[in-house]
């Protein structure tokens, strides 16, 4: 029996794509790299930052308790990121709600540094564009390296496989922009440093419905 | 193929009605599978792999399906042959299954349409006889209060 052209061309391409491949890394390997990755990143923020006490800082419970947050809260959205595209490992309610826990505890944190006033629109704009900037210059490397890794396996959720990494590249920016950034104000963290991460994992989900899910179409 | 395939098969028999369907969705499951073998490693237990990949593309189908019904006009003429209760009753438990979460879904699917066992429905669900028997639970109370009886 003759099988349609369409058909023919399938096989071909399956038979062509036949070959062994070799299994991808298991995600606490890829996810200890992209640490190895994000470290640098903080390496970097620490080294180019405005901040001339940072070693005062450090000795604050308070700011290390925000840096601990940002960094753990990242680590479980990278860890979910890497497990969902893995069919059947995807990390389930747990592992969201424990992101979403610590995400919380350091915006918590974050509202209990000093209030201050905004004397100057343009200043406080200026300043957090500066912010916006640097928390994105921060993510670009990391959230590429993520998306790839994601990307390499089979997600079955595209848009939350998405905002899984966005959520963690912009985590980690934001604890490099916390460590860089001399401003320790309640207002301008909370706008400029907190909102920019859900912005970005939103805009990821968005990204990652669209190049994600793209492994299993004919 | 041959320890697997009748699985696969099972598992999409008992949700897709039109053996037609269930065809080319076998068929597209063995594609997706092909395309994702790069993320199997054994010694993984193979079923949460293989039945997630399942579950993707019968979902995907399912979404197709519901896109289309609703584009779908309704006739004048009614056909000659009557559905019954019986196919009423199905469509109504398709819907209100429809309205449950995917992991309450799978283990009351499990369950109740294969005749699983509990020990062996955690197995394929990837999770612990304990938390699968909560999800079948919440399934059934969820289903009873959608179909209300």
């Amino acid at each position: 029996m003759r099988t349609p052209p369409s058909h023919e061309r399938l096989l071909a391409r399956l038979i062509a794509d036949a070959h062994p491949v070799r299994p991808l890394w298991a995600p606490h390997s890829r996810l200890a790299l992209w640490l190895a990755l994000q470290t640098l990143t903080l390496g970097v923020a620490v080294r180019v930052g405005l901040r001339p006490n940072l070693g005062d800082h450090l000795r604050r419970p308070l700011f290390l308790l925000e840096l601990g947050a940002l960094i753990a809260a990242g680590v479980t959205a990278a860890a979910l990121a890497l497990r969902a595209a893995v069919p059947g490992m995807a990390g389930g309610r747990v592992g969201l709600t424990c992101s979403v826990l610590l995400g919380a505890v350091a915006v918590a944190l974050l509202a209990l540094e000093p209030a201050a006033s905004v004397h100057s629109l343009r200043g406080f704009v200026a300043n957090g564009a500066q912010c916006l900037v640097c928390m994105l210059a921060f993510s670009a490397l990391p959230w590429t390296a993520l998306f790839v890794a994601v990307r390499r396996g089979a997600p079955l959720n595209g848009p939350g496989a998405g905002a899984y990494t966005g959520a963690a590249a912009f985590l980690f920016a934001a604890a490099a922009v916390r460590i860089a950034c001399p401003i320790d104000e309640e207002l301008h963290l909370l706008a400029w440093h907190m909102m920019p991460i859900a912005l970005g994992a939103a805009l990821s989900a968005v990204v990652g419905a669209r190049w994600l899910e793209r492994w299993d179409h004919a | 193929m041959d320890d697997i395939g009748p699985e696969v098969m099972r598992f999409l028999r008992t949700r897709v009605p039109n053996p037609q369907d269930v065809g080319d969705l076998y068929q597209e499951t063995f594609l997706a599978l092909h395309r994702a073998r790069r993320t199997y490693k054994a010694p993984r237990p193979v079923e949460p792999w293989l039945f997630a990949i399942a579950g993707h593309v019968l979902a995907r189908h399912m979404r197709r399906q519901r896109i289309r019904m609703g584009r779908e006009v309704l006739v004048d003429s009614l056909p000659e042959r009557a559905t019954g209760d019986g196919g009423h009753a199905r469509v109504r438990l398709a819907q209100a299954l429809d309205r449950l979460p995917l992991a309450h879904r799978e283990a009351f699917e499990l369950v109740k349409f294969e005749g699983l066992s509990t020990a062996a429905a955690a197995a394929r669900a990837g999770t612990t006889p304990g938390a699968l028997r909560v999800r079948a639970h919440r399934a059934y109370r969820a289903l009873r209060q959608l179909l209300g009886s």
